[in-house]
């Protein structure tokens, strides 16, 4: 079809061109323009090798004396013609060639960035479980050595290992999920509900964190997966609780946020926490696609989720058309302040 | 002495099984275990437990198929459990008539609450209350008044709306059980709505304004994502 149309269009340019001008000398130039025209945008060598023949036959039958009629016998045009022919030739080769290598280049860059990313996934899997077997095999095989107090700490090891793990996992798992078809199920949500099953979840996992909540008054309606945000909130929450140190209090808040002369209102998400602050260049990567670790400091295992959670909720807000951002802040909890994430989601469009 | 409560623990994972098994035994119920959709449907027909800890992701059938199957002929209590980002497998079980649902990953004291309100609610509750709607629920410090068609937070009456009364009178039948979106919309507006909950929505957030403390931390109606809600229960 491509082929069909870039010669027919070809060859009524040079028609038209032939209005004005008597010298044909831009006829095979056009056509050799319409070969490498035909080899970008088509699959393989067929078609521009096909398109090279037909323009040497479509040039010589219609562009060149006698017109309307087969002849390559007039002096010079054995020449001619075969030079157009090999040119033609070697551009589509070319073409396609340089192509197919820039996809096979595509394909090894996807290739390498996912051995990459199981690479790290599978070292960071590891820690925790490492973890897990020592303490367990330590309770089984010293049954009656421990005390009671030790076997406890190790078991709350254990536990918070395998925590960790499930939300690495589900991490992961949204990981797939979003970049399916059909990734996001957006419906119109009430925004304490929102917040509500979110804090729910966070406080059967961490029923001792202090957390203060708030919403408008007003019940506003949110176009949103619930699924989604509500592993947005809780991996910001979550990522406090186990990057913020000196963490004592988080507090999550929601509020509506009304632009005038932009189109439409949002509501402004933040997750504070009054925990240790993020280093100013940590904090410009800290939403960088890829899954990001940092070996020379050799953090302990639970630093890592963080660049993965992160990412996450990265393309969930921005699935949903909004925006995402992480700042220090010197004040709030009446205290020296600590970090905030924050996350708009515009409201429906037709409101 | 009482019996024991049977219970039937249908889980292909060996691991998880014998977690659930050992919490079930050592809190004095009796477990049977079904690896599979078959063996599970035929250890329902001829060992009569008193309720099934379904899992739905078996290897040789759907475990829908067994909620529809057993449904056909049996109000015995199922609970669903099932993995995350399910969301549409628990709505169609509940929907198909399973009693609750659980998300892994589970702790004993859920998995021990889930299963006691659902053979409560199986050994009459429901159907009592369904017949003569009397009496009066209370769990901390909200009272649902049967008998007066009211409710009361902290002794002081919260003055709902018919339909907003309506909406907690039966999650408070169902108390501790998740109830959907569209069994709420079918109870309490008719058929025709289902899928547009937009107006359940509007009375919760009502409710929830006169009863909770604070909209976004709920202590009596718990919003469960994407199923529904579910009040919560004596303890």
């Amino acid at each position: 079809m491509t082929t069909v149309v870039a010669i027919a269009g070809s060859a009524s340019l040079c028609g038209f061109l032939s209005l004005f001008s008597s010298s044909d000398i831009h006829v095979p130039l056009i056509f050799v323009l319409t070969v490498l025209i035909v080899s970008r945008l088509t699959e393989g060598y067929f078609y521009g090798i096909f398109t090279s023949i037909a323009a040497v036959f479509g040039v010589n039958y219609v562009f060149t004396y006698p017109y309307f009629a087969f002849n390559f016998t007039i002096s010079g045009y054995p020449l001619t013609f075969f030079t157009m022919l090999a040119v033609s030739i070697i551009t589509s080769t070319l073409t396609t060639q340089i192509k197919q290598q820039e996809k096979l280049r595509i394909e090894t860059e996807k290739e390498k960035l996912r051995a990459n990313l199981l690479r790290a996934i599978s070292h960071d899997l590891r820690t925790p479980l490492t973890s897990i077997v020592g303490s367990t095999s330590a309770i089984l095989e010293g049954e009656n050595r421990l005390l009671n107090d030790q076997k406890r700490a190790l078991l709350q090891e254990v536990r918070d290992n395998a925590l960790w793990l499930i939300r690495m996992v589900e991490n992961l798992l949204f990981i797939t999920r979003m970049g399916g078809e059909s990734a996001i199920h957006k419906q119109p949500e009430v925004l304490e509900e929102l917040i509500g099953s979110a804090v729910c979840k966070f406080r059967k996992n961490y029923p001792d964190m202090p957390l203060r909540v708030s919403v408008p008054d007003e019940p506003i309606f949110i176009p949103a997966d619930v699924i989604l945000i509500e592993q947005v909130l809780m991996n910001l929450m979550e990522n406090a609780v186990v990057h913020g140190k000196t963490l004592t209090h988080i507090s999550l808040s929601a509020v509506l946020e009304e632009k005038k002369g932009k189109k439409g209102k949002k509501v402004v998400f933040s997750v504070e926490n009054d925990g240790e602050r993020i280093d100013e260049n940590t904090l410009r990567h800290l939403f960088d696609e890829h899954y990001a670790r940092d070996d020379k400091k050799g953090e302990a295992g639970s630093k890592r989720n963080m660049g993965i959670g992160l990412s996450i909720c990265m393309s969930i807000v921005k699935a949903h058309d909004g925006d995402i951002s992480a700042e220090n802040i010197a004040t709030g909890f009446g205290g020296p302040g600590g970090v905030r994430f924050r996350f708009s989601l515009p409201l429906e469009e037709n409101l | 002495m009482s019996l024991k409560d049977r219970i039937l623990i249908v889980e292909d994972e060996n691991s998880i099984r014998h977690f659930i098994e050992t919490v079930l035994v050592s809190n004095n119920y009796e477990a049977i275990v079904a690896r599979t959709g078959t063996e599970a449907y035929s250890m329902i027909t001829s060992r009569c437990p008193d309720l099934v800890l379904l899992d739905l992701g078996l290897p040789d059938m759907d475990g829908l198929a067994i909620i529809k199957m057993v449904r056909e002929w049996s109000q015995l209590p199922i609970v669903v459990v099932s993995a995350r980002m399910h969301e549409r497998d628990k709505v169609a079980a509940l929907d198909m008539g399973a009693d609750d649902y659980m998300t892994k990953p589970f702790g004993p004291s859920e998995l021990l609450a889930r299963i006691r309100t659902a053979l409560r609610h199986a050994k009459g509750g429901d159907t009592r209350s369904d017949v003569a709607q009397t009496g009066r629920y209370q769990v901390a410090d909200l009272v649902i008044d049967y008998d007066k068609h009211q409710v009361f937070v902290s002794d002081a009456n919260v003055r709902l709306t018919q339909n907003e009364y309506k909406i907690v009178a039966l999650l408070g039948r169902h108390a501790g059980k998740v109830i959907t979106y569209d069994y709420l919309l079918k109870a309490i507006w008719g058929p025709g709505l289902e899928g547009n909950n937009q107006i359940l929505r509007v009375n919760m957030a009502n409710i929830r304004r006169k009863i909770e403390k604070n909209p976004a931390e709920p202590e009596y109606i718990f919003t469960e994502a994407g199923v529904g809600y579910r009040l919560r229960e004596e303890e």
